[in-house]
């Protein structure tokens, strides 16, 4: 069970302050930089929270651990249509495209979530056997690579528009460079194929429809291998060793200053 | 522009381009019509179709946007076999459709079966189609759009009231309860008809006002007819 530190909704909060938006998975969570549990010393010590700092704005992060781009993309749009005031800024790390999202009130390991956040490497963690076995066949079978790319672009291109609508800067990255992979192996994939049937060139034209609809914002890991990770691994920062797979507190202190660098050298906040 | 499933596609209709709904009220309005709807669609696909639409064409020539979402159900899958004329090769797919001849559905019905009795129920359809709803409101409203949103049968009507209604057995259903009623509540009311007491979904009109119905259960001729004006008036 999560602790419940304050989420309250960003309805209520912000009224008078400025405060900047983020939104993703346990890489943006925090997850890695304390032992589980959670603690305010991790939420402090996290990128947002220090990127936050850093410009003297308050910091809204509803990021989930675990969390899919269908559910980045829904709370998002929720959390930013119901605000009042709107943030000064968003930036927005996507998650694996396989995740999805059910509603599953029988999973209590995440109660702090409205809908369990299912991905491949979980599915073990799952209780029940039943479920397990009916995950293993749904990424076995009914899921597919091109299906969860095209939808995470959709969310990417829904998202960018919303941002422009309302005049509120943003940057776009993800938390590894498993999209930019699956982008690269579907393009090279079904090229060949492309002019020769026309249902795998109405997919690939609308992926590109979609990936050109995204350039020209700062917007990173479409067709750049740019991610959180990738940073790490540049930066030969070892990963925590509190959680396996995760960024410590060194590797979100190096996002951060990543961060901070290409918001000023672009002038991202305005 | 018009969207959804077979009701707004005109399934079982002898000449679907000139007797759908949409072509009547595209008529009444004196406005060309496009219509996007496909026989079977999810409310996925008529998300993204319609989002695409409006991220690829002149907003400014797009007066009026009618979307008729279908069955909480339905989810797609990528099958580049899968025979299709206009859209992408996903399959559309539904608990009834596991019986489906379909080669993808056949080869893997047990994993549908599984999907559908084990993991995919229609909470987690309500929360991404209102979620989806809500995001089409707010941005037909940018656009100057004039939109209306219904739905294509009214179990979709009672599917939402009863968990808006229902008291909750758990926090999830509470917060299921709480999403639901702020996405209807924020929800103008050309986006929510047939939710209301004073219209109704496209099934609904058909039966009370004793039009034919088809033999697969898909409005007549003149429910289309009729339907068209009906919107004409709400619009």
């Amino acid at each position: 069970m999560i602790p419940s530190f304050t989420k309250a909704s960003l309805t209520t909060m912000f009224q008078e302050d400025d405060y900047y938006y983020f939104n993703g998975c346990s890489f943006t969570y925090g997850i890695g930089i304390r032992p589980w549990p959670p603690s305010e010393e991790m939420f402090n010590l996290r990128w947002s929270s220090l990127v936050s700092n850093h410009y003297g704005v308050k910091s809204y992060n509803n990021s989930a651990p675990g969390s899919c781009n269908e559910r980045i993309f829904r709370t998002t749009y929720d959390d930013i249509l119901s605000c009042d005031k709107k943030p000064k800024m968003a930036v927005i790390m996507w998650s694996d495209p396989p995740r999805t999202e059910l509603f599953r009130p029988q999973e209590n390991e995440l109660a702090s979530l409205d809908l369990a956040q299912i991905n491949p490497q979980s599915i073990n963690g799952v209780k029940s056997r039943e479920h397990v076995e009916a995950l293993q066949m749904y990424y076995a079978f009914i899921h597919s690579e091109e299906r969860a790319l095209i939808r995470t672009l959709s969310y990417m291109v829904s998202l960018k528009f919303l941002f422009d609508s309302l005049q509120i800067p943003f940057i776009m990255l993800h938390y590894k460079s498993n999209f930019y992979r699956s982008y690269r192996r579907i393009i090279d994939k079904w090229s060949k194929q492309a002019d020769e049937d026309a249902k795998v060139g109405s997919y690939l034209n609308s992926v590109k429809r979609k990936v050109n609809l995204l350039q020209g914002g700062h917007i990173f890991g479409l067709e750049d291998g740019f991610s959180f990770d990738s940073l790490l691994a540049e930066s030969n920062i070892p990963l925590s060793v509190y959680s396996g797979g995760h960024p410590d507190e060194r590797g979100h202190r190096a996002m951060s200053e990543w961060l901070i660098n290409y918001i000023d050298s672009n002038n991202v906040s305005g | 522009m018009v969207n959804g499933c077979s009701y707004t596609y005109g399934d079982e209709l002898p000449s679907p381009e000139t007797q759908r709904w949409g072509y009547h009220l595209a008529k009444s309005l004196d406005v060309p019509l496009t219509c996007l709807a496909e026989g079977g669609s999810s409310n996925y696909k008529i998300y993204r179709d319609t989002m695409e639409f409006l991220q690829t064409f002149n907003t400014e020539d797009i007066t009026y946007l009618i979307v008729m979402w279908s069955a909480f159900e339905r989810v797609e899958v990528f099958d580049k076999e899968y025979n299709c004329d206009n859209s992408l090769p996903m399959i559309q797919m539904s608990p009834v459709r596991t019986k489906s001849k379909n080669k993808h559905i056949r080869k893997h019905k047990d994993s549908w079966e599984s999907f559908y009795t084990e993991l995919y129920n229609t909470h987690t359809g309500v929360i991404h189609t209102l979620s989806n709803m809500s995001n089409l409101a707010w941005l037909c409203h940018r656009l100057n759009i004039k939109l209306i949103q219904t739905w294509f049968h009214p179990h979709c009507i009672r599917t939402i009231d009863g968990i808006i209604n229902r008291r909750p057995r758990s926090e999830s259903e509470k917060k299921m309860k709480d999403y639901t009623r702020k996405i209807i509540n924020f929800l103008p009311d050309k986006s929510k008809i047939g939710f209301l007491d004073s219209n109704l979904t496209f099934d609904d009109f058909t039966i009370t006002n004793n039009y034919k119905i088809c033999p697969d259960g898909h409005p007549g001729i003149e429910a289309h007819e009729a339907f068209g004006k009906y919107l004409g008036g709400i619009l």
